[in-house]
């Protein structure tokens, strides 16, 4: 409840949202790049699917030959075929 | 992979065991920098700085995994294994001493800015003065070679040498010698420089001895200082005269041009020493009728010590011969053209081209020969001292 008041405010102003509510970031880079910020670490990792905690929810990204091309502890960037993305 | 990377090194690592997941979890955690991970049979395959390595102690235990290294690259496990190698660094040592050793003498002598004395005569000089091939650079003394220099040879106003790596540039500037100018209050005469007639007389000083219409020989008197009842003076005056000269060349109304198809290929020869030994990387000429143009190299080390090897580039280009017919009127227009380009770039500045008068004579049905005559206007003033 806290969150949804918070995330009401912030529709009016130019604040951040990831850093406010303290939800990930997901950018991505056409089908082959796609880099979260502000996760909480990997759940699984395999070539065809990659499992990422971002606290709120479970991120899980799709595709062939997936590869973590940088890892630290605000950001993982995963390369290769991205064909899905849940939020589970 | 970056020059940065490469500099501090970088390592391949996998990762196996339990949880290798949660390894990669607690590296973020710890700040420990991994790229590049890929999902193997085993477990994870990354890269890592051999910095970051050794910090993965603490989370590989806690992960249950195990931390090995597959490849290492990288200047720091590249200069380790070259250490190994002593004959190898001795044997650059040696070479990086004897280039330095080979680059502190001086081995060209290049010659700037003289006119009448030849390079010949100024690398004498230098030899004489301390300043010659093979000597060391270091013990070359400029301010001091540039006094005995001067000293030696009184046709030099300056020298300085100016030494760039293993070559000596001596730049000279030589003494000009010209005329001393007539002082004014000498009695001189105003003689002829050339032969003309005289179209007008403009004596300033002294008595005009010749008039408009007046032909005159180069030499003779044309403005005197001398007037009986008069002091001698200083003649001075403008005398324009005129003067015809005659050039002439034979125009041809067959003429024969060359056209270029297009078609063109370089060959190249390599000749080493003086004994020219010489080895073609090519064939004989490979058109039938060709223009031939060729280009000599001479390898030079470092851009300033001579090689005995010289690349020699010939480059031949595909042409095709005709024969045109060219009408008269037009054959003879241009060798005029030609006549008067020619006349006009080989006189002197002052001289006005008057009149032109054209001459054709025919030699044959091919060839006519085509002379102009230039009428020109000169002042053909020139003052000489009375003896």
């Amino acid at each position: 409840m806290k969150k949804g008041v918070l995330a009401k405010a912030l529709s009016g102003t130019e604040l951040p949202g990831e850093v406010i509510l303290d939800v990930p970031y997901v950018s991505l880079s056409g089908d082959f790049s796609c880099n979260i910020e502000n996760h909480r670490g990997i759940i699984s990792y395999d070539d065809r699917s990659v499992k990422i905690n971002t606290g709120e929810a479970i991120i899980k990204i799709g595709g062939e030959g997936l590869a973590l091309s940088h890892i630290t502890d605000e950001i993982i960037s995963v390369s290769g075929k991205i064909k899905s993305l849940e939020f589970i | 992979m970056d020059i940065s990377t490469w500099l501090s090194g970088s390592l391949l690592l996998s990762v196996s065991g339990k949880y290798p997941e949660r390894f990669v979890n607690l590296c973020a955690l710890r700040g420990i920098y991994i790229k590049d991970a890929v999902k193997t049979e085993d477990g994870i395959v990354f890269k890592a700085s051999p910095k970051a390595f050794r910090k993965m102690t603490v989370p590989s235990y806690r992960a249950s995994c195990r931390v090995k290294i597959v490849k290492k690259t990288g200047f720091p496990f590249e200069i380790r294994k070259l250490l190994k190698r002593k004959i190898l660094l001795c044997g650059a040592g040696l070479f990086l001493m004897l280039i330095l050793f080979l680059n502190s003498f001086i081995w060209t002598i290049r010659i700037d800015g003289n006119e009448k004395i030849s390079k010949e005569e100024i690398k004498i000089l230098a030899s004489y003065c301390g300043l010659r091939q093979g000597v060391v650079k270091y013990k070359v003394d400029e301010k001091d070679f540039s006094e005995k220099a001067l000293l030696s040879e009184p046709r030099l106003s300056w020298i300085w040498p100016e030494i760039k790596g293993t070559v000596c540039y001596i730049h000279v500037r030589e003494k000009e010698i010209g005329k001393m100018p007539i002082d004014t209050k000498e009695p001189c005469d105003v003689i002829a420089k050339r032969s003309g007639v005289i179209r007008t007389v403009t004596a300033k000083r002294g008595w005009a001895k010749v008039g408009e219409g007046d032909s005159v020989v180069k030499g003779q008197v044309l403005i005197s200082s001398e007037k009986e009842g008069f002091e001698p003076v200083h003649a001075m005056g403008e005398v324009y005269a005129s003067y015809w000269v005659e050039e002439g060349l034979v125009a041809r109304t067959e003429k024969e041009i060359i056209t270029y198809t297009g078609r063109e290929k370089n060959y190249y020869s390599v000749v080493m020493g003086s004994f020219g030994m010489t080895f073609r990387f090519s064939g004989k000429a490979p058109f039938e009728c060709y223009e031939e143009k060729r280009e000599e190299k001479n390898l030079m080390l470092f851009g300033e010590i001579p090689l005995p090897l010289k690349i020699i580039k010939t480059e031949y280009k595909e042409a095709v011969k005709d024969k045109i017919t060219v009408n008269e009127n037009i054959a003879v227009k241009e060798a005029e053209k030609e006549i008067v380009e020619s006349f006009e770039k080989s006189i002197r500045e002052g001289t006005e081209i008057k009149a032109t008068l054209l001459k054709t004579e025919r030699i044959n049905e091919k060839e006519i020969r085509v002379t102009v005559v230039f009428e020109c206007i000169e002042n053909i003033a020139l003052t000489q001292k009375k003896d």
